[in-house]
């Protein structure tokens, strides 16, 4: 079985549209996305998220308000750009204009009121994102308001200026995301996570289809070679995927490098968790190229690689790896079906890094592990399924 | 000692086709056996059948007295085998390829290192180990087919069709290397469809056609199973038409025909054909060139078998 693996890895690394897909067009695609996004990362400003006030008695006056108007205020540190409404249901309105993402308003109590966008009514690629800013901050703002509103009564400019008042949210569990978010802004960092997403789901998946249906005696001599040898078929399989993982791993490693340390993403400080990331994410990836594979399809090797690239390249729509128009319908998408950032690899990749960079917790990114495990398990255990029945017969 | 090969009443059909029809085989310990059959009689069929690469509708298959099946890896462990397409990673070298299909029988890295070395060694690679496949000629990438099908030593080897598309130097060194395995106790099953190789190798052939067995024996005894005993060839000098009938009319004669200026006698058994045939020629004024006898080969037999030759 080790055997099976060093020949395995050794095979892969001899294998020209190996080589190609692996390491020459991940290197291709981070090169690209630096300079093309390279734009974007050095303006240093995110698009400050639209947000609809409601301005009644409750609203001035109150320390949510100058909070607000602080963010809100113009610069290159602007967080919000706030609009006025009478009512709840004209900031509503803007809403399903899709002009804003969400809408404030303060009760009687004085306690910030949320109102996001419901699923379905962004306008912007972001909306998430956006929502999450406006919650922070709502939230942010209530869990320290007796802090908040002190400094405003003692020393009413100490939070004229934004960051003090990020600084001051970041408090708050969940904020201090959105501070990295401010000094890196997301669409980049959106685009690279979709990149690497793409690029574990096409090595692991390439290398893996490749490997197995050398291993398949209907589809391969090599295989009905292998099939009458002396060793199992199960342990044969074994060291092969184990072969396939350790060169899809090293491969997409190979790419997180270059773009952590050549196009200076931001992991949020992550960098061991996303290597957990990355070995699951490569683990299912290389268990949808078994699967591939193992399918009792006519056609070879060939049809199987051609039909995987093409499988990977359309789900990475859905991930946002194409542009604006790309992330646009990938949030559409995961609106409309929820399911789809669950099922679909390269997405729920993507969200796997975007988790651990957005979110303080861990929960979430554990979360995202385990569906790729799960996947990966599902789908070795269906390849193992078809693989055990075949003869040489259909070939 | 029971039998190393033993197929009893083996039904094969792909979709319509019939390809083994109720075939029976056994081979003894220390046989080369061959199968000999023209190309789409069903030998590699034969073999998958018994490898269990391929799934059957009917009949027993039991190697070294035990019933086969696909996971079957001790038996397994006791076979090779030559596949008849070449089956080697392009990209391993000669070596690489040898250890990595050894590796699948044998575990132990020092005794595999020697069997491999053995092995280049059998096939005459040695000035090729650190070549990949691709820059191989034809027989020499044959030889390394070979070489990893038997590198780990196996009781049994089958090899099917290992000489097709190989030059002669190639194929005599390959035939040489059978008969040495064999020398060493391997049991070896040999198809093809070329006689000759049959003929001087195999100890017993089974000629098979369309799926089914025709005669199974000693090539002797596949000779002796048949009408015609001897075969004439004459170099004739202006034969006609009268000579020949006349020919054709001697008892011992089963047929003649006249090609080319050559006249070609099938005759029974017996102990004056040659002299029989002469007379009339001579008797005739026909003038005789170059004289040869030889006794019936397996393609005659096929050929009185089925009517038709066996490379048609
Ligand atoms: N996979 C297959 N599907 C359908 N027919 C096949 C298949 N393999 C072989 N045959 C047919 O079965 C017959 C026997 O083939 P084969 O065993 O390869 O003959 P041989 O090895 O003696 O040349 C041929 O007529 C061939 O066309
Ligand atoms: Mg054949």
């Amino acid at each position: 079985m080790a055997r099976t693996f060093w020949t395995t890895v050794k095979i892969l690394l001899k294998t020209p549209s190996v080589l190609i897909w692996c390491i020459a067009f991940p290197l291709f695609m981070a090169v690209m996305f630096t300079a093309m996004l390279s734009g974007i990362s050095s303006d240093g400003s995110v698009d400050p998220v639209p947000v609809a006030v409601v301005r009644d008695e409750s609203w001035d006056g109150s320390g949510f308000a100058q909070v607000v108007d602080a963010l809100a205020a113009q610069g290159d540190d602007q967080l919000l750009d706030a609009a006025d409404v009478d009512s709840l249901d004209a900031g509503v309105a803007l809403i399903k204009q899709g002009d804003v993402a969400g809408v404030y308003a303060v009760d009687a109590t004085g306690t910030p009121q949320v109102t996001l966008a419901p699923d379905g009514y962004a306008s912007s690629s972001a909306s998430s994102l956006s929502g999450t800013i406006l919650e922070s901050v709502a939230d942010g703002y209530s869990q320290n308001r007796a802090l908040f509103e002190g400094q405003l009564r003692n020393n009413p400019t100490a939070l004229a200026n934004p960051s003090a008042i990020t600084d001051a949210l970041s408090l708050s569990v969940g904020t201090e995301r959105l501070s990295a978010t401010r000094s890196t802004p997301d669409e980049a960092v959106r685009y690279y996570y979709a990149l690497l997403a793409m690029v574990t789901l096409l090595v692991g998946s390439q290398t893996a289809s490749s490997s197995v249906c050398a291993l398949q005696p209907n589809v391969s001599v090599l295989g009905a070679r292998r099939s009458v040898a002396g060793q199992s078929r199960a342990r044969q399989l074994l060291g092969v995927i184990c072969g396939c993982w350790a060169v899809s791993f090293a491969s997409s490693l190979l790419t997180f490098c270059l773009v952590r340390f050549g196009a200076g993403v931001d992991f949020a400080g992550r960098e061991g968790l996303c290597l957990v990331g990355l070995a699951v994410a490569t683990l299912s990836s290389t268990a949808l190229g078994a699967l591939v594979a193992a399918l009792p399809l006519r056609g070879g090797a060939e049809t199987r690689s051609s039909m995987l690239i093409a499988l990977t390249m359309g789900l990475s729509t859905f991930a946002g790896l194409y542009g604006q128009p790309s992330m646009t319908l990938a949030d559409n998408l995961a609106r409309a079906c929820p399911a789809e950032a669950w099922l679909n690899p390269p997405r729920l990749v993507s969200d796997l890094f975007y988790s651990l960079y957005y979110y303080d917790a861990l929960a979430p990114f554990a979360l995202r592990v385990a569906a790729c495990v799960g996947i990966a398990a599902l789908m070795f255990g269906v390849s193992t399924v078809f693989l055990r029945r075949q003869r040489y017969e259909h070939l | 000692m029971a039998n190393v090969v033993c197929v009893r009443n083996l039904v094969k059909r792909y979709g319509d086709l019939l390809a083994l029809d109720h075939f029976d085989l056994s081979i003894a310990p220390g046989e080369i056996f061959g199968l000999l059959g023209p190309n789409g009689s069903g030998k590699t069929t034969t073999i998958n059948c018994i490898l269990q690469l391929l799934t059957y509708d009917k009949g027993d298959i039991e190697l070294f007295g035990e019933p086969m099946t696909a996971t079957r890896y001790d038996l397994k462990r006791r076979i090779g085998v030559v596949p008849q397409q070449v089956a080697v990673f392009d990209e391993l070298t000669v070596r690489e390829n040898i250890d990595y299909f050894c590796s699948l029988y044998v575990d132990d890295r020092q005794r595999r290192s020697r069997l491999v070395d053995e092995a280049v060694e059998f096939v005459g690679l040695g000035d090729f180990v650190r070549f990949r496949p691709k820059k191989l000629s034809g027989g020499l990438l044959r030889r390394l087919n070979i070489a990893c099908g038997i590198a780990h030593l196996p009781e049994l080897i089958f090899f099917d069709e290992p000489t097709v598309a190989v030059d002669p130097q190639s194929r005599a060194s390959i035939l040489d290397g059978i008969r040495r395995l064999n020398n060493e106790g391997t049991t070896v099953v040999y198809t093809s469809h070329y006689m000759e190789e049959v003929e001087q190798l195999c100890t017993r052939v089974m000629i098979m056609d369309r799926g089914r067995p025709l005669a199974t024996g000693t090539v002797e005894e596949l000779q002796r199973s048949i009408a015609t005993g001897e075969k004439i060839r004459v170099d004739v000098d202006g034969m006609g038409q009268a000579t020949l009938d006349r020919v054709r009319a001697l008892p011992h004669v089963l047929s003649a025909t006249l090609e080319d200026d050559v006249l070609s006698c099938s005759c029974e058994n017996g102990t004056s054909n040659l002299s029989e045939v002469l007379a009339v020629l001579t008797a005739d004024g026909v003038g005789c060139g170059r004289i040869v006898c030889e006794p019936p080969t397996l393609n005659d037999i096929f050929l009185e078998i089925t009517g038709r030759e066996l490379r048609d």
